[in-house]
């Protein structure tokens, strides 16, 4: 009984922590309007959706795509081009980009989903260069090897930029954390335990993976196209690697399959980015060392071996959930 | 052109083929996709080219060595107790090539490097003036291809091999040492990855970034299928000749890649495991 309201308070101080942090996030710019120290959360926010994004295909439907970077850099490119050759504003834009992020989600699905283990890891490592081989192509449409200048800017005020990538943010999570817990979430997570299994009780796996695709693609593109119009620019490098890696890294150090977990994970890469900026040429050198040990001796990331170590259930709705089922229980008993 | 295009499609079949047999057979045996086997090639490539002053022959060997015992501590240290995690694993070696592509530019610079250990000369073949190290280079890979298929057909250990590549579990059961044959097969193509930066090295220059030589492979391994040394070869080949052909005839560069990208992925489509790929589970 002791053990377990002493769990239940670790929770709410869990609740609290979170909420804490969020009020932190909403009122930083009231302690600081500092350019480059806002820029830094904002880019954070950005790659906290994008490895959400990575986190519902990957972390919670098993489809371990290493080619995260093909949703953000097509989106991005179609943010671009919607805002230079059309006008559109960004506010436009950067939605739209996340519907072509869908589109391109579906087209590799088609080919993918019949691939297994290394056939699916190797090809999604590839489209990315495939699209970027494209773009290179047509130097004279897409930019070539420069890319496209001159993107239209969200706000002139880095406050309104940082307030809409944090909402941007917080929506994404709180939406991906919604799917992850619905029905839908648990079709994806039975496809991930045992497809075969899944397939023998009626589900459309199939179905259900064109749906996580579409998923993904649709909040990797609202980043992509994000980004884009943060950075003002688009080139080519939006397909390389180290931006998958960014998803993956991000997510990972959270705790693949949280999807919450891509939040302390994306702030924690981009600070140990930034902090590492100062070291030049050992920077993506640390980064791939990083990567290493995470991966080697973390795989489980770092916030869930916090929270299992001091005994914390994670996940802010199913953590909820639990406490109040735990409490009826202990009145009862 | 037709003999240019046979010559060429030859050379570059058989760069592709020792990248894909190492990588092919890594990850049809031990079910790891070692990314990390194009930065070997690199680092062997530099290996050499530092020890160069010591001779020709001891260069070779010290590099080739040293690369086997850098690909033993990996698997012991990295990739070893990660097995059982595939996706864990690869990116482990694909974080590692890029330590190494890093550290290879910390240690000898950005620039790229000619290793000079070829042989000079040329002969003519079908009115084609080849360099006597590409010839030397094919050669070197049709020897090493049947060498390591009589190696896994005719001997213990390769039968070994071949029974851990069906079945780790049951292997283990019958009292092969799984771990010492992991162990053996992640030398072998780290060796082949050395052996390629040997033949094929002197003839291309190499720079720190060059690791994604084992992309440009990508297709020839996945359209061959895992596992299959006739499928990494002929896969090798069959991209090689399409790769050159598109290169004569309607011009190189992104167009070339694109296209063997989109007729692996036909290949993927219609047969998920490649050519002569088994079935994954």
């Amino acid at each position: 009984m002791e053990a377990v309201s002493k769990r239940q308070e670790e929770k709410i101080s869990v609740r609290t922590i979170i909420l804490t942090l969020s009020i932190l996030l909403l009122l930083l710019p009231v302690f600081s309007r500092d350019y480059y120290l806002l820029q830094i959360f904002v880019f954070a926010n950005i790659y906290a959706i994008f490895g959400a994004s990575w986190d519902i295909l990957a972390g919670v439907t098993g489809i371990f795509s290493f080619g995260q970077a093909l949703f953000f850099g097509a989106a991005a490119y179609m943010s671009a081009a919607l805002n230079l050759s059309f006008g559109i504003p960004p506010v436009l834009t950067i939605p739209l980009g996340g519907v072509f992020g869908v589109a391109v989600g579906l087209a590799v699905a088609v080919p993918s989903l019949r691939l297994k283990g290394p056939y699916f890891a190797i090809t999604s490592l590839i489209f990315p260069g495939i699209l970027a081989g494209i773009i290179y192509m047509y130097p004279t449409i897409t930019g070539g090897e420069a890319g496209k200048y001159g993107l239209t800017s969200i706000s002139n005020d880095i406050v309104i930029i940082y307030y809409a990538s944090l909402l941007l943010m917080l929506a994404a999570i709180f939406i991906l954390l919604r799917i992850a817990n619905s029905n839908i979430g648990l079709i994806f997570r039975s496809i991930r335990d045992d497809e075969d299994t899944a397939e023998a009780t009626g589900i459309n796996t199939t179905k259900y993976k064109f749906i996580s695709f579409a998923i993904s693609g649709f909040f990797a593109g609202i980043a992509g196209g994000f980004n884009a119009h943060i950075i003002k620019s688009v080139a080519p490098d939006s397909f390389s690697i180290f931006y998958s890696f960014n998803a993956i890294l991000g997510a990972s150090l959270g705790g693949v399959g949280t999807i919450f977990g891509s939040v302390p994970g994306a702030y924690l890469l981009s600070f140990l980015g930034e902090s590492l900026r100062g070291f030049g040429q050992f920077r993506v050198l640390i980064l791939a060392v990083v990567m290493i040990l995470v991966f080697r001796y973390l795989p489980e990331g770092i916030i869930r071996r916090i929270t299992r170590h001091y005994n914390i259930r994670f996940g802010l709705w199913s953590g909820l959930k639990r406490l109040r089922r735990k409490s009826e229980h202990g009145t009862n008993s | 052109m037709i003999e240019e295009i046979l010559i060429g499609g030859l050379i570059l079949g058989g760069q592709y083929a020792l990248l894909a047999l190492g990588f092919s057979l890594i990850s049809g045996v031990a079910r790891i996709m070692n990314f990390a086997l194009g930065a070997l090639y690199v680092l062997a490539a530099y290996l050499i080219y530092s020890s160069l002053p010591l001779g020709v022959g001891p260069a070779i060997t010290a590099s080739l060595v040293g690369i086997v015992l850098i690909s033993f501590i990996i698997y012991k240290v990295l990739i070893g107790p990660l097995r059982e995690k595939e996706a864990e694993a690869a990116l482990v070696t694909l974080a590692l090539a890029l330590m190494i592509q890093e550290l290879v530019k910390l240690i000898w610079g950005p620039d790229y490097k000619n290793i000079n250990i070829g042989i000079s000369g040329y002969v003519v073949l079908l009115g084609v003036r080849v360099v006597n190290q590409k010839v030397l280079a094919l050669t070197a890979t049709l020897v090493l291809f049947t060498a390591l298929s009589l190696f896994i057909k005719r001997t213990k250990t390769g039968k070994a091999v071949r029974a851990v590549s069906q079945n780790i579990e049951v292997a283990r059961l019958v009292g092969i040492n799984v771990s010492r044959v992991l162990l053996i097969v992640m030398g072998i193509s780290a060796l082949l990855a050395g052996l390629t930066a040997v033949f094929f090295a002197p003839i291309v220059v190499v720079s720190p970034t060059d690791w994604n030589i084992l992309f440009k492979a990508f297709p020839a391994i996945v359209l061959g299928g895992l596992g299959s040394l006739k499928g990494s070869v002929v896969g090798a080949f069959t991209i090689a000749f399409i790769e050159t052909i598109v290169a004569f005839t309607l011009g190189g560069g992104y167009l070339m890649q694109t296209v063997t990208f989109v007729i692996m992925l036909a290949v993927l489509f219609i047969k998920p495991t490649g050519l002569f790929g088994k079935p994954t589970k």
